[in-house]
């Protein structure tokens, strides 16, 4: 029992550390943090191949790397399912810019380049932004694409192909000596300069793109690579953060408020047993919240709702107890057996209804998305951890003082 | 009082929110006091599809609509600088967009789906193990006739707290949204502890006393054995719910108010509404088993 005492101890050392695991605090939801909140559609028309699983996948993967560039802490990007219809949910806490954001990702980014048939219309060649190595913003230096009397002026964006499509492109260009060759991004035309000579290096210039912040937000997408399948943004959620602030505020304060009230009524109430119950919830509070930061746990109101049930369902398993322990002394039993049946007695109620609760917690968990989520989570291991001081704190606390006196009293 | 709450929840109904059916959210925030039907006003012209406009606070508004798009959001916030701004009678001098959100049809009908299926799941996971926890429980009494109790129980907890709901819908505009789901849950939660608590004392009292005494009895005296702890408990949780209800933030307050209705009345139920049914049940199942 003392060595679970100091192993709790040490449990609850944790939180005030400035840094544990390298988590210096709990992420906040949206609706704490404010942020933007968008959800696309995966358009399965055309899936070249892939399964609708692997495009999902895919797409994830590309808007990850996208929304990195845009330097966002602690996105949440998760595959979702609309009518059927394979989505992508995304969270963008802090981000107050959703124009730059919705940019950025709803582009499919698909860069083909294009040569003319014998008619003079541009058709696709094989080489396409997948062959692509690196593409980087500059401003045109040579005005060798064509733009000498802007050279130096001009924002562009370097091409860098792998070798594979270095191969591709020397083809291209040695095919198309002194005829256009189209680069065409998403279906619209950026350039189409005409072949001077044929390129050997695997390297190509975009002109024709406008300011240089456009040039560096197409090199970010080029290099991020295109989305496998165009998407559709079909739910768009902006939250203030003034919102969230007042929320979190004034709601920490009456939080604490209402804990201390409760706290009093127990001292109050149940007097000695009372201060064991208050010191035994205190560990609860810091075990749990020391849980939900090393996971860590996105703290929504939904996910606060979850552990102040859970915390309910704590002061339930010690008052139990202590209405049990004075029946049993009621009966004019010894202290420390008093103290044992009211623990075995009382079980039997604490353990079936926090099952319950768990059953719940996990079905919500595995069928529902977002906030109902977050209750889930954080009830679960509310319930889990009130059970575990329920029994070992509160218990070992009220062995000892039944040790130390043969009468108690309620 | 259930009767009260489905008149409530007949003749107000529960508005579901944008959450739910799609719709564009936007909230607007002021300089200084304003009312909605000024805002109502300065809109007119624009002819949003199904508007409504509700103060969020003396300073802000929230103003729904069907679905629309960015652009069409741009040009509300245009048109309320433009009318309010610079109107020389009117003390307004900015207006920002706090908060918008737009959800479509089909993401909102997937949300409540899910939502709706999740609950239900949850509800018969909750009577097939309470059915199961009490498997050992003593003649008269079989688990699935505490299984059904306990489900009673928690409908009427849902239907008292979902006629509460209605009406503050009705005086106070608010709407259902996901919020509403989670409060729903816990208080679903609460009920069960609750009734199971008291449904284990009479367990254990069936064990310890003769088959003499009558059932009404047992159930009284588990009922009142209980008593103690089923007040205590409620009353902390209540402590706690009041003490945010009345200084936490205003966004929240809704939700903390269909909390603290929820569990008073899960409270209430545990004590006068599962045990009873309990009763009821067995008195039931005995008339049937005489007239055979």
């Amino acid at each position: 029992m003392i060595v679970i005492i100091t192993g709790l101890a040490a449990v609850t050392v944790y939180p005030n550390g400035p840094s544990v695991l390298g988590r210096k605090s709990m992420p906040l939801g949206l609706d704490l943090q404010g942020g933007v909140q968008l959800t696309y559609v995966l358009n399965t028309d055309q899936l070249n191949g892939r399964s609708v699983a692997q495009a999902q996948q895919g797409v994830i993967d590309v808007i990850d790397r996208r929304i990195n560039s845009l330097g966002v802490t602690e996105p949440v990007i998760q595959a979702t399912q609309i009518s059927k219809r394979p989505a992508v949910n995304i969270e963008l806490p802090g981000v107050s810019d959703v124009e730059t954001a919705k940019d950025l990702i709803g582009q499919t980014a698909q860069l083909i380049f294009k040569e003319q048939d014998t008619s003079g219309n541009f058709t696709a060649t094989k080489l396409t932004g997948q062959y692509l190595e690196k593409a980087s913003a500059t401003f045109d230096q040579s005005g060798s694409a064509g733009n000498a009397g802007f050279a130096g002026n001009e924002p562009v964006v370097e091409l860098k192909f792998n070798s594979e499509g270095a191969d591709l492109f020397r083809d291209i260009t040695t095919r198309n000596l002194q005829k256009p060759v189209a680069i065409e991004l998403d279906g619209a035309i950026l350039t189409a300069p005409t072949v001077q000579s044929t390129i050997e290096d695997g390297s190509a210039i975009i002109t024709g793109i406008g300011a240089i912040r456009e040039a560096r937000d197409l090199a970010t997408l080029l290099n991020a690579g295109a989305l496998p399948v165009p998407i559709e943004l079909v739910s768009e959620n902006k939250i203030g953060a003034t919102l969230g602030q007042d929320s979190i505020k004034t709601s920490l304060v009456a939080g604490l408020l209402g804990i201390l009230l409760v706290a009093i009524f127990m001292l109050i109430y149940y007097r000695r047993a009372g201060l064991f119950a208050v010191l035994a919830l205190t560990i609860y509070g810091i075990i749990t919240l020391a849980i939900y930061k090393l996971i860590p746990v996105t703290m929504t109101l939904a996910g606060i709702a979850g552990f102040l049930f859970s915390l309910g369902a704590a002061v339930d398993a010690n008052i139990l107890v202590f209405e049990r322990l004075k029946e049993e002394l009621a009966k004019g039993k010894a202290a420390s057996s008093a103290i044992e049946d009211s623990f075995k007695r009382s079980w039997s109620s604490i353990w079936p209804s926090n099952m319950a609760s768990l059953i719940t917690a996990a079905i919500l968990y595995y069928g529902t998305t977002g906030l109902v989520k977050g209750f889930a989570v954080t009830l679960a291991i509310g319930i889990l951890v009130s059970m575990f001081t329920a029994i070992t704190v509160t218990r070992t606390f009220l062995r000892l003082w039944g040790k130390s006196i043969q009468k108690v009293a309620l | 009082m259930i009767a009260a709450s489905i008149v409530a929840l007949v003749i107000y109904g529960i508005k579901p929110g944008a959450d739910f059916t799609g719709g564009t959210l936007v909230e607007v925030g002021f300089n200084n006091n304003i009312k909605a039907s000024d805002i109502q006003e300065s809109l007119k012209d624009l002819n949003l599809p199904s508007l409504s406009i509700a103060n969020t606070a003396r300073n802000s508004v929230l103003i729904k609509t069907a679905p629309i798009d960015r652009g069409e959001i741009d040009s509300i916030l245009v048109t309320l600088r433009a009318n309010l701004t610079q109107n020389p009678d009117s003390s307004i001098t900015h207006v920002t967009e706090k908060q918008a959100q737009t959800v479509g049809p089909s993401v909102g009908a997937n949300l409540a789906r899910r939502a709706i299926i999740a609950v239900s799941l949850a509800v018969i996971a909750i009577v097939l193990y309470v059915a199961w926890s009490f498997r050992h429980v003593q003649k008269p009494f079989t688990s699935w006739s505490m299984s059904a109790a306990t489900i009673i129980a928690l409908v009427h907890d849902i239907i008292f707290t979902l006629g509460f709901v209605s009406v503050i819908n009705h005086f106070y505009g608010f709407e259902a949204n996901s919020y509403l789901l989670v409060a729903l849950l816990t208080v679903l939660g609460f009920s069960v502890h609750d009734t199971i608590v008291v449904f284990d004392r009479i367990r254990e009292n069936l064990l310890h006393t003769s088959r003499h005494i009558a059932l009404e009895s047992i159930i009284n005296d588990s009922v009142n054995q209980t008593l103690a702890r089923s007040l205590n408990t409620s009353l902390t949780v209540i402590l706690v719910l009041l003490a945010l209800a009345s200084i936490g933030g205003a966004t929240i307050r809704p939700f903390v108010l269909t909390l603290l209705a929820g569990i008073a009345i899960g409270t209430y139920s545990s004590i006068f509404v599962a045990s009873p049914a309990l009763v009821t049940w067995h008195h039931i199942k005995e008339r049937k088993r005489g007239v055979r």
